[in-house]
């Protein structure tokens, strides 16, 4: 839920919350109290921080009594369109021959672009998408990195989880040559990231690949002008996946 | 701290009450919702509890449960979302947007009453949108409104913002005359 400057998200929060009605929060304080100990597993400290961190990047702290002009966030809305629109298409020169990865960051920067009201909820939309790629990947990928420690295929996953790690922390540039050389386009990758047959490159790649997007974004996201609110859910999404790759 | 929008209250509510409402949600949509679909409800259900920490009345309830409720109806939009692949129906917007609280017996707020006024005056495709985007709690793609509603999306675009700027301009009518009310009955 985004703050989109008019104030109707904290309408909505506040009309969610007080038409609830007085069984409701009986009903649901018995419930609670049902729960065994034993079945509430606690909230990892990690996980905890990311949801806060979500919180705290998808509503500003000012949320309820910012009045920005409607010029002034169309304006900036547009000036984000365009910064995305630009390093997209800088990507998609430096990339090159990489057409399969230039394709996917375009479309889901178009995704962002296509609705113009809302580049904010588009964008985090889009991130949800890339993370939960990445994350049956990066699942897929971990089982086999504990299956059998010594074999190959366990080395080769291992090691595409460490340099996907790294390129989610900004330390290395993703290379999709590190971890196989797969040309993979959309359709293929969400197939390859939920095949048991997969070999580690090809996950890795599938990985890689949406790491890519998060992290060729967040050199969009450093631009001027672009939208706070972005950058700030990219950095949440960023986040999520950092924890994913620890877990 | 929630109240005074200090970010450790957000913390607070996740190390008091998240396990358990995770559980229970779990518990509630095994089968129906994965692991992280119950992480985006309880996601979303923070950012409404952070939203409108405000609007909380603790003498109706503890936070736990407020917070479970929030968090319920999150987790219900995400399962519904999912296995429609589109918005709910305007006929079930409106019975979602009724008085619930109302046909209870318990007397809603009184902003939640103003509130429902002010929608029920607006024009028919304006208040249409508008209670689909709060049944939806947020807002729902203009092309799927489109359709439902026999319209175009840029009707939807307009009908939305100019329901808002309404909207809000009736709220802000109506908390002024009662602030004049007050003052008058004081004086």
């Amino acid at each position: 839920m985004k703050d989109h400057g008019d104030g109707w998200d904290d309408l909505v929060a506040r009309w969610e919350v007080e038409n609830v009605a007085d069984a409701e929060l009986r009903a649901a304080a018995r419930a609670l109290a049902e729960v065994p100990d034993a079945v509430a597993e606690p909230i990892p400290a990690a996980a905890q921080s990311a949801f806060v961190a979500g919180t705290l990047a998808s509503v500003p702290p000012s949320a309820g009594t910012r009045r920005t002009s409607r010029v002034g966030q169309r304006l900036t809305r547009n000036v984000a369109g365009l910064a995305v629109l630009t390093a997209v298409t800088t990507l998609v020169v430096l990339w090159g021959g990489r057409d399969s990865f230039a394709t996917l960051d375009y479309r889901t920067a178009i995704m962002i672009l296509s609705r113009d009201d809302q580049p904010s909820r588009q964008y985090q939309s889009a991130a949800v998408i890339v993370y939960r790629q990445v994350q049956r990947a990066v699942g897929a990928l971990r089982d086999i990195a504990r299956r059998d420690v010594d074999s190959a295929a366990a080395n080769e996953a291992r090691e595409a989880l460490r340099l996907l790690l790294a390129a989610v922390d900004g330390a290395m540039p993703p290379s999709l040559g590190s971890v196989g050389d797969a040309r993979i386009d959309l359709d293929a990758a969400m197939r390859r990231s939920s095949s048991p047959t997969s070999t580690p490159a090809q996950l890795g790649a599938v990985a890689e690949l949406a790491a890519f997007a998060m992290v060729g974004v967040r050199a969009v996201v450093g631009m001027p002008g672009v939208d706070e609110q972005v950058r700030a859910a990219q950095a949440s999404c960023r986040q999520r996946l950092r924890i994913e790759l620890l877990r | 701290m929630l109240v005074a929008h200090d970010a450790r209250g957000l913390e607070r509510v996740l190390a008091d009450h998240g396990a358990r409402v995770s559980s229970l949600l779990r518990r509630e949509f095994r089968g129906v919702l994965d692991a992280l679909q119950v992480d985006d409800a309880i996601s979303q259900a923070l950012q409404r509890v952070w939203r409108a920490a405000s609007s909380f009345d603790f003498a109706r309830g503890s936070l736990a449960a407020w917070f479970t409720v929030i968090a319920r109806n999150c987790a219900r939009r995400i399962r519904d979302q999912a296995r429609r692949g589109t918005t709910e129906s305007l006929a079930s917007v409106e019975g979602a947007v009724a008085p619930r609280a109302a046909e209870a017996g318990e007397g809603p707020s009184r902003w939640l009453a103003v509130f429902r006024q002010c929608i029920d005056e607006l024009q028919p495709q304006q208040r249409a949108v508008l209670l689909a985007d709060l049944a939806a709690g947020g807002t729902v793609p203009a092309g799927e409104l489109a359709v439902r509603l026999g319209t175009t999306a840029n009707s939807v675009y307009v009908s939305r913002a100019n329901g808002r700027k309404a909207l809000r301009i009736a709220l802000q009518q109506r908390e002024r005359q009662s602030q004049e009310k007050h003052r008058s009955e004081d004086a």
